[in-house]
């Protein structure tokens, strides 16, 4: 089994085994095993600490891909803003999981989400780079490429956000708690169109490398995308009891923005 | 090197060499795209022309894979077709 294969496999048991933990509390959390075993204080820090483990190695190989692309190629700015980007959100995940586990009601928002849409804010940079230098690199290249999915995305993400955004707008919670409520979905589509738009100009590249990293990483930015939004709905509506969805959703996005990193890093190696 | 190469053959090993990377679509079609670019049309390549067909690709493939890896696809290009032309 080669190295690459033998990391496919811990991520993949990684994923599982948090799917297989989290998800059973859906349906048998009031069992002792639950109250008393992997209570929600356990949840929380096995939680917290795979997280952060995979967005530690996201930020730190993101930083060890940047060198390999030299000064005055185009795609170095998009791997630096990733790196910037992972990094702000390894941050915000260790500044919220600190916060809750030290606040018996953590405030939201709370710095962890300004340094969460940092973050986003970051990756979008660096997504919205990557479609441009890549647009103008692709044998096909054309504007007409990337703008008929990119248009396709903004219209359905449009209109899903529009129908998930009026009940958050009008629900009878502090402002600062609708504006962080609606700032997440908001910028998630922009990460989702921007990533839909990858998926079409990566897509004649499948079968290669590089389709490989694209993507997983476009897999775990839906994951993401996907996490968020649930979380601003879920948590406007008072319906705390499907978290356990959310984390594995986090989970998964972060374990696959590592793996999809960990891929570009391989190919230096070839 | 010899003074020239058949041009679809240099088509041929570009594609075979960087296809695990860039997928066997983008590498069938990304030795022919940049002769095109190149103005390069004829049946045969000079070695002047390889050069420059060869400095065309790594340029293309380090914005996908980065610098020196585009330089080691490239680099085992020109062993491929170096080997191939050697009586």
């Amino acid at each position: 089994m080669t190295h690459s294969r033998r990391l496919d496999a811990v991520f993949a048991a990684l994923m599982l085994a948090v799917a297989a933990l989290f998800l059973p509390r859906l349906f048998v959390g009031d069992s002792s095993f639950f109250r008393r075993t992997l209570d929600e204080r356990a949840v929380l820090v096995i939680g917290s600490l795979v997280k952060l483990a995979c967005l530690f190695v996201a930020a730190l190989w993101a930083g060890r891909i940047v060198p390999h692309f030299e000064p005055g190629n185009p795609a170095r700015p998009a791997w630096r803003l990733m790196q910037l980007g992972f990094g702000c959100y390894f941050v915000a995940q260790l500044t919220l999981s600190s916060l809750n586990l030290t606040l018996a009601k953590p405030p939201f928002p709370s710095p962890a989400d300004a340094l969460f849409l940092l973050a986003t804010g970051l990756l979008i940079a660096s997504l919205a780079l990557a479609v441009r230098v890549y647009v103008g690199e692709h044998p096909e290249g054309s504007p007409g490429l990337v703008l008929a999915p990119a248009c396709t995305a903004l219209v359905v993400l449009a209109a899903f956000d529009y129908w998930l955004l009026r009940p958050i707008v009008h629900a009878e919670a502090p402002t600062p708690e609708i504006v962080a409520n609606v700032a997440y979905p908001v910028f998630d589509s922009v990460l989702l169109v921007l990533a839909v738009t990858l998926l079409r100009i990566t897509l004649h590249f499948r079968g290669g490398h590089i389709w490989r990293v694209w993507l997983t990483l476009l897999a775990g930015f839906v994951f993401l995308c996907v996490g968020d939004i649930a979380f601003a709905f879920l948590s406007t509506m008072g319906m705390s009891h499907l978290d356990p969805i959310m984390d594995v959703m986090f989970v998964w996005s972060y374990a696959l923005l590592a793996r999809g990193i960990l891929y570009q890093h391989e190919l230096f190696a070839v | 090197m010899s003074a020239a190469f058949n041009t679809q053959r240099v088509i041929e090993v570009i594609g075979r060499t960087i296809a695990p990377v860039v997928g066997d679509t983008v590498a069938a079609t990304t030795g022919l795209m940049h002769c095109r670019r190149l103005g390069i049309n004829d049946g045969t390549i000079s070695s002047a022309d390889l050069d420059r067909l060869l400095a065309s690709v790594e340029r293309w493939l380090t914005v996908f894979v980065g610098n020196q890896a585009a330089s080691k696809a490239v680099a085992k290009v020109r062993r491929a077709l170096l080997s191939e032309d050697a009586p």
